[in-house]
């Protein structure tokens, strides 16, 4: 699944225009779904998109190593307003922490960011924003840095500015990059697949569906699901009827170590 | 050579260096880091997305350079240390400690080569006997040297230091730093070498074990005497295909010009293979390996082979120069 996380409402319109996603019951923020992409409302500055982060996973697919993109609007000095940047250094101004998301191979231009904690219009040679550190860092908890990545769109430099409050203009400044942000999610997702989809079975699953749980000790349970993961680097499937369900774990680690001569 | 991104630590963006690896690159992206464990370090990273795709990160090695190394690891030289000059390399074997050991696939380069030779000097002066310094640890020696340059700059080092010997070690025929210079009899350029079939299985973007062999051929035309590692000899077919490869080898290179042969089994700290049989689900090799660690099951008896090798090995080779690591 890929989880958008969102400070704002105007900047989260396009993109659940864009994925057609439908609200979601969820008493505390504001979470839209469809099945493979959720989007969360978190409101701005990095504790609310860090708190949108936790409880976006304990809300929708609670699964590790899912996608995660923050997406939302930045000033610069310079940088065109409109302009869109996949940030490859984050650094945060209070805490003095740098973090580095995964430069893939997907063509953007990228940059780096300074994450801030009070709104400032004191533009320099980083993009500024609120959320990304905060962001990143709930995000690691649960997945691998290399399926989270942060989308920066120029709202505003020394010489001009979208009106924050005309949703219209955010709208559109957001939906001309429809093009890029469906690419780059599909980039990542793909990515995503080619390493874990790999792993064809759920070995926690195959192992419940096979035995009884009371059966094994915990030795044994870790025993029989290395072996399991062993035999599934051979074979597709595993017919049942090779295992005695009755039978203690030692009598069926047996069974299958014949299977697989070790 | 193209790498998208380069890392470099601020302490060092003005080392000479740096200044010429990065010359030698096509980048994109050059980012500047306080400490090259910032992007190396953090656990929740995938050697396997980053292998597809390596960035290269610029440093210092501050700290313990030279290490001594593990007490059988010997090519007949009492006093023997390793160092790493760089962590990871272009290529992508099966069996490869490094995905067990490391948070990254990232190139890691340091880039202070003057701080490791000194320490080098140093521990060659102070012991009396031949020193032997294994490169290539945690990387392989020549297969980046055409941007690191480092091999050029210790084995010119190295021309002055005869009491210090120097191993480097690799998979790699990327053998012009060699070519192209006098030989040292205190240098030992050294290669990996397995059967093809394995090179084929396990050895993922490797040079094929013919290239390996001409790569050899060629050193020893130029009078280098060249080292023979078959470690880690990976047991995946049947004896005899492992006879008619040592006949191969023996018969293709000059065993006149045999410097030593290593054998090693393959062998891996269990906290790292744990870690690889995750990275790699759907590998056999580490899930058979992986099983007999959880399973606890006694080390193979690997005896037999090690001296069906030393047999087939010897009929080439003088025993004193076989070794096993
Ligand atoms: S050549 Fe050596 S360092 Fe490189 S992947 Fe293979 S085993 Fe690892």
């Amino acid at each position: 699944m890929i989880h958008f996380i969102i400070a704002t409402n105007s900047e989260a319109r396009p993109l659940i225009d864009l994925f057609k996603l439908k609200k979601k019951n969820s008493n505390k923020l504001q979470i839209y779904c469809n099945q493979d992409i959720s989007l969360t409302i978190t409101g701005i500055g990095k504790i609310n998109s860090a708190i949108g982060v936790i409880q976006t996973f304990y809300e929708t697919s609670q699964k590790t190593n899912d996608c995660w993109i923050n997406l939302g609007l930045a000033g610069h000095k310079s940088h065109k307003v409109g302009k869109i940047f996949a940030i490859r250094k984050i650094h945060d101004q209070e805490t003095r922490q740098n973090i580095y998301p995964f430069v893939n191979s997907f063509e953007i231009d990228s940059d780096e960011c300074i994450s801030i904690g009070k709104e400032n219009k004191r533009y320099n040679s980083k993009i500024y924003e609120m959320e990304s550190s905060g962001f990143f860092n709930a995000c690691n908890k649960f997945s691998s840095k290399e399926f989270i990545q942060v989308l920066k769109i120029i709202s505003d430099n020394h010489s001009e500015s979208v009106d924050f409050k005309n949703n219209e203009q955010i709208y559109n400044l957001i939906i001309r990059h429809k093009k890029i942000i469906i690419k780059f999610s599909e980039h990542m997702k793909k990515t995503q697949t080619s390493i874990f989809d790999k792993n064809q079975k759920s070995i926690d699953e195959e192992f419940l569906k096979l035995f009884k749980k009371e059966n094994f000790t915990f030795t044994e349970e870790k025993q029989m699901k290395s072996l399991l993961k062993l035999y599934f680097t051979k074979y597709t499937s595993i017919e049942k009827n090779i295992f005695n369900i009755k039978e203690s774990g030692h009598y069926n680690i047996k069974k299958i170590r014949n299977i697989l001569r070790l | 050579m193209k790498i998208k991104t380069i890392y470099v630590e601020d302490k060092i963006k003005d080392h000479k260096n740096t200044k010429q690896i990065i010359s030698r690159i096509n980048y994109e992206n050059l980012i500047y880091c306080e400490h090259y464990s910032e992007i190396f370090n953090p656990s929740n990273q995938n050697f396997r997305i980053q292998k597809k795709f390596p960035s290269l990160i610029l440093a210092k090695k501050d700290g313990n350079l030279v290490h001594e190394a593990p007490k059988d690891f010997s090519i007949g030289y009492k006093n023997n240390y390793y160092f790493s000059h760089m962590f990871n390399c272009l290529y992508d074997c099966k069996y490869c400690y490094l995905q067990g050991m490391l948070n990254s696939a990232n190139y890691l380069i340091f880039v202070n080569y003057e701080d490791f030779l000194n320490k080098i000097k140093k521990i060659i002066l102070k012991n009396q006997d031949t020193t032997c310094f294994f490169s290539g640890y945690d990387c392989d020696s020549l297969a980046l040297e055409k941007i690191t340059r480092f091999v050029e700059k210790s084995i010119n080092y190295f021309e002055k230091m005869n009491k210090g010997i120097l191993e480097i070690r690799s998979k790699s025929i990327n053998i012009e730093v060699l070519k192209k210079r006098k030989p040292l009899p205190n240098v030992i350029p050294a290669f990996s070498l397995n059967p093809q079939f394995v090179i084929n299985n396990f050895e993922d973007k490797t040079p094929s074990l013919l290239k390996r062999l001409n790569a050899i051929s060629t050193l020893q035309k130029n009078e280098w005497y060249v080292g023979l590692r078959f470690d880690p000899i990976v047991w995946n077919d049947s004896d005899e295909r492992y006879i008619s490869f040592f006949n191969k080898v023996f018969k293709t290179i000059d065993i006149g010009k045999v410097h030593s042969v290593t054998l090693g089994n393959f062998r891996m700290p269990s906290t790292y293979l744990k870690k690889i049989s995750k990275i790699r689900p759907d590998n056999y090799f580490i899930q058979f390996e992986n099983s007999k660690r959880v399973l606890n099951l006694e080390k193979e008896k690997k005896n037999e082979k090690t001296e069906l090798c030393i047999k087939q090995i010897s009929k080439f080779v003088d025993k004193s120069k076989i070794f096993l690591n």
